[in-house]
Order: structure tokens, then C-alpha cells, then sequence
């Protein structure tokens, strides 16, 4: 069974469109290219559908790094 | 006070003069001076326009500290809407009133039931759509926790009614202009040169490319019934220099007499008619407004609707466009302007296999834009055709001349009519500003403005601008901006 960051980790790659860049907990968005804040939505919607939760806008606009984003997926 | 009038030539230097070498130890005395001067140029135009942005500023401080001071989600909220409200509701009732009632009685007699109302005599305060827009942003900031509220009433105001943008832009973010309100200005010398060279071509892109431009869009536009179709094409392109010309032109003015007195406003053009599809021209145009669409208007929309994919994207794009051609103006025809380009920017995200950059910033060097290749030249055709197109909406008085102006375009018999006589001094006006625009694309060219050495040139091209500038101003009325009936 995967862990959740690396579930978001495939997540966030498929919508930045790039399979090679490393995520890690420290990652934040200005690290990966194509992480824009457009991009930003795509990934939440995605996660929304992969871990079967759902976020509101402040949450999404609060989340800082990769590692943020899993405490708060593994909380609801 | 119009930038490009005498008591403005007067009012600057005297303001740059308390500025730097009276009250420049004092950081407070200096906002003082912003303040009020920036009231003075403001109730230059008329007096009582000045309670209103008194109103909107007091609103919005106040607003700020209670968002700021309460955690329940309840009355933080409650208090955001307090600023959303009075500053649309300010914003609907200068601007639209008159366009509900009109449309409210246009709807009811196609049923045919007439209706009698007067139109209120409202006038439009100048700049409402431009500080309370500003005012706004403060306030959602401060909700979305990106921003902590001042308690410094006089910062505040002095950020809201800062003379140089205060009339059309660009409209800033409290999180650029604030902190720099907040701390001491130093005079460098260079700043004070790139402002003055930013007035100087502002100016001459308004007064000798918009204002020259603008003889003939009128000439045309008011007469398009007698002109041969190719007439009415250039027109159409007489017009989007007229525009540009006039509201860059504005924008540089406006940044440029900012760096005077220290402070940094933000770029509101990036060259656009350089740019290659119909979304790297919104990241390009009118950039302030189109960031604060894409954060205030868009990005909610565009989140609201996630889970559809494209067909989300496409229809908050859509829902964006609309509101920003309304933004413009109170008629149905900057609606359509908006719709147009709306409609245009959906095939760009229809192609897109994932994530599409909309008014996002490109990452990419803007610089580098070379139109010595064929391809990047029809590139930079399309998003300028669009707007050409789009543009007959803003500029023609009503929906239906515009569309009765595009109609005589496609009639073959209109190609027998008169040409209009248009002279050389207008193309070659046009033909200057992208050539200057061309050149600030190369880095390397751009050296011509910094290198020691070819301060000789810049002088001679200085001396050229200001006498083409002084003949211009002659010879056309002074004409107010464009963007100052928004």
C-alpha cells in the first residue's frame, strides 16, 4: 500500500507533466516547474479524487509544501 | 489634473521639490505630502469626488483591522463582505445604475410594455474602478491571511490615493506599495532618470502616436458609411495604436512619475503586440487588472469548478472575460469585447493536454522575442487580428455600428469608395513606437539606456522626442486618456 506522499507524488506529476521530478516533503510549489497556481487547482482536484476527500479554497491556498499537504489529507 | 496639461507640469516639480528637499528626513511629513497632494490633484477634477475615496479608504482600514482582529470564520467573513459591498456598491451605483435601468426598460418593451423611468444624471467619479479595486484587494488579502493590516491610518490613505495611480492604475497590491509607503525613500539619481524617461515617452506615445491616431479613428469611425473598406481596416489598426499609444502611454507616465518621488509601481505593459497567442497578450496587456481578474475572479471560479476539467477552465475563462469587458464600461459593447476574447482563448485551452497557463506570468525570458522569423511574425498576427476585431466593439458607439462596420468591411462595392488621406507623420508614428518596443525586446540593444557611453545618443534622442513631442502637442487638442472614463 503506498504511502501518501507517494500517492501525491504521482499526482503531482502527472499534472505538471513530468514523471522525474523528485518530491519530498520539504518540496514546495516555486521547486517543481509547471507548478503554477493554475497547475495548483489541478493538483487539489486530483488529490480530491485520489484520497477521496475534499478541501476547501482556504485549504488549498494555506498549503505550502508537499509535506503540509499530507498532514492535512491524512486528517480528514 | 490630466498628466498632460500645464498645471501638471506645474504641480509635479513643486511636489518633487517638498518632497526631496524639505520634508525628506521626516517619513511621516513626506506621506503627509503624498496624501495631500494626492487629494489636491484628485479634487483637482471636482471636489466632491474626494469623499468618496475618503469613504472607500476609511472602509477598508477599518475592515482590514477587524478581518485581522477576529478568528471566527463567521465575522471575519462578515466584515470582508462589509468591503466588498461598499466599494461594488459605490462602483454600481456611479457606473451602472444607469445601465440597469436602461436594460431593465429595453427588456420589458421587446415584450412591449413601455416604461417610463429617467435615467439618473449620475457622473462617473474618475478612478472608481481603479481604487476600489485597490481597496478590495487589501481587504481579500487580509481574509485569505496573505497580508497583515496596517494601523497606520495615514499609510493607508496615502497607499489608496497615491496621485500617480490613483486616476488609472496600475492598480497595485497593499503587499508592493504599502510596505514601500511604510519606509524611507532614498534619491538615486538613475531612478530619477529612468523616471523622467518614462514621463518623456509616455508622453509622446500619448500625445504624438495615441493623439495623432485618434484624428483619424474619429474621422473614420464617425464616417464609416462613406470610406472604402480598406479605410475602415486601417482604421481598425489606427484605433489599436490609438489605444496602446494612450493607455501605456498613461501607464508609463504614471510609473515614471512614481520612481521620481522612490517608488516602484508595477508594470503594466510588457510590449504586447509582440506576443504570440491570445494568452501570452493578456499576461502582456493591462497586466494590474488582468492579475487582479486572474486572483480575485478567475482562480475562485476556476476553483469552484475543479471537478469538470476543461469545461471548468473554459467557462471560468469565459465568466472572466465578461466581467472584465464590464469592468470597462457600462455598455453592452465592452461586454461583447469581452466575450470576444473569451471565445478566442478557448481553443487555447481545448489544445492544452493538461494544465494550461492562463494570466500566470511566463516563467520564460520575455526578452527574447524575435520577429526576424517568418513564423514568430504570423504568430504575433493572430492575437492582433483578434483584437482588431474585438476592438471595433470598444471603440464604436453602440453594438450595432460596430457590427454595421464590420458588415461594410465584407461588401465588395465598399472597396469603390474614397480612401482616407492619412499622413506619413501617422504611420510614421506608429511605426516608431514598435520600433522602440522591438528594441526594448533585445537585451542588448536596451544597453543603449544604461551604458555611460551612449549618453551622447540618448541625448540626441531625448532632444528628437521632445521636439516631435512639442509639434504634436501643437498641433492636437489636448485630449484627456481614454482609460479615464472607466
Amino acid at each position: 500500500m503506498s504511502t501518501t506522499l507517494e500517492r501525491l507524488t504521482e499526482v503531482i506529476q502527472k499534472m505538471t507533466r513530468n514523471s522525474s521530478v523528485e518530491i519530498t516533503e520539504a518540496t514546495v510549489a516555486a521547486d517543481v516547474p509547471g507548478w503554477d497556481s493554475l497547475t495548483h487547482i489541478y493538483i487539489i482536484a486530483e488529490s480530491e479524487k485520489e484520497f477521496g476527500i475534499r478541501l476547501s479554497a482556504q485549504e488549498a491556498h494555506n498549503v505550502k509544501s508537499v509535506g503540509d499537504f499530507c498532514v492535512l489529507i491524512e486528517s480528514k | 489634473m490630466l498628466f498632460n496639461s500645464p498645471e501638471f507640469l506645474l504641480f509635479l516639480p513643486i511636489v518633487f521639490g517638498l518632497y526631496w528637499f524639505v520634508v525628506q528626513k521626516n517619513l511621516k511629513a513626506q506621506n503627509i505630502l503624498i496624501l495631500a497632494a494626492s487629494y489636491f490633484f484628485y479634487g483637482w477634477w471636482d471636489w466632491r469626488f474626494l469623499g468618496l475615496i475618503a469613504l472607500s479608504t476609511v472602509v477598508d482600514y477599518t475592515v482590514g483591522l477587524q478581518i485581522d482582529k477576529h478568528t471566527e470564520e463567521k465575522k471575519r467573513k462578515l466584515w470582508l463582505w462589509v468591503s466588498l459591498l461598499v466599494n461594488l456598491g459605490l462602483l454600481g451605483y456611479f457606473k451602472y445604475t444607469n445601465f440597469f435601468i436602461e436594460s431593465w426598460v429595453d427588456a420589458w418593451s421587446a415584450l412591449g410594455v413601455k416604461m417610463h423611468t429617467s435615467t439618473l444624471q449620475i457622473i462617473l467619479p474618475i478612478g472608481i474602478s481603479f481604487y476600489t479595486f485597490q481597496t478590495m484587494s487589501y481587504a481579500l488579502d487580509i481574509y485569505r491571511g496573505q497580508l497583515k493590516p496596517t494601523r497606520n491610518f495615514l499609510n493607508f490613505a496615502a497607499f489608496v490615493s497615491f496621485f500617480p495611480q490613483l486616476v488609472a492604475g496600475p492598480i497595485e497590491r497593499a503587499s508592493r506599495l504599502l510596505p514601500q509607503i511604510e519606509s524611507r525613500r532614498v534619491f538615486k539619481y538613475e531612478e530619477g532618470v529612468a523616471g523622467l524617461r518614462l514621463i518623456l515617452w509616455g508622453m509622446f506615445k500619448k500625445v504624438v502616436v495615441a493623439d495623432t491616431c485618434a484624428i483619424y479613428v474619429n474621422d473614420i469611425f464617425a464616417n464609416y458609411t462613406e470610406y472604402s473598406g480598406p479605410t475602415l481596416i486601417l482604421g481598425m489598426v489606427y484605433f489599436a495604436f490609438q489605444i496602446y499609444g494612450d493607455f501605456s502611454g498613461y501607464s508609463d507616465i504614471a510609473i515614471g512619475t512614481a520612481k521620481l518621488f522612490g517608488i516602484q509601481l508595477m508594470t503594466n505593459f510588457k510590449t504586447p503586440f509582440f506576443s504570440k497567442s491570445i494568452p501570452e497578450f493578456w499576461n502582456r496587456w493591462h497586466i494590474s487588472l488582468n492579475t487582479w481578474m486572474n486572483d480575485y475572479v478567475f482562480f475562485p471560479m476556476a476553483f469552484a469548478f475543479r471537478q469538470r476539467g476543461k469545461w471548468g477552465v473554459g467557462l471560468a475563462v469565459m465568466l472572466t472575460f465578461l466581467i472584465s469587458g464590464f469592468w470597462h464600461g457600462s455598455e453592452w459593447k465592452f461586454v461583447i469585447w469581452g466575450g470576444i476574447h473569451g471565445l478566442a482563448f478557448l481553443p487555447y485551452i481545448a489544445m492544452s493536454k493538461g494544465p494550461v497557463r492562463l494570466f500566470e506570468s511566463h516563467k520564460e525570458k520575455h526578452g527574447s522575442t524575435s520577429i526576424l522569423n517568418l513564423k514568430s511574425f504570423i504568430l504575433m498576427l493572430i492575437p492582433f487580428a483578434v483584437n482588431l476585431f474585438a476592438w471595433v466593439f470598444f471603440r464604436a458607439e453602440s453594438v450595432g455600428e460596430a457590427v454595421r462596420y464590420l458588415e461594410r468591411i465584407t461588401e465588395p462595392t465598399s472597396w469603390l469608395f474614397p480612401h482616407i488621406e492619412s499622413s506619413s507623420f501617422s504611420i510614421l508614428a506608429i511605426f516608431s513606437t514598435l520600433l522602440l518596443d522591438g528594441i526594448s525586446q533585445s537585451t542588448r540593444l536596451s544597453l543603449i539606456w544604461s551604458r555611460k557611453s551612449y549618453f551622447l545618443m540618448r541625448l540626441f534622442l531625448y532632444l528628437i522626442a521632445l521636439t516631435v513631442l512639442h509639434y504634436a502637442w501643437i498641433t492636437n487638442n489636448q485630449n484627456t486618456f481614454i482609460y479615464f472614463q472607466f
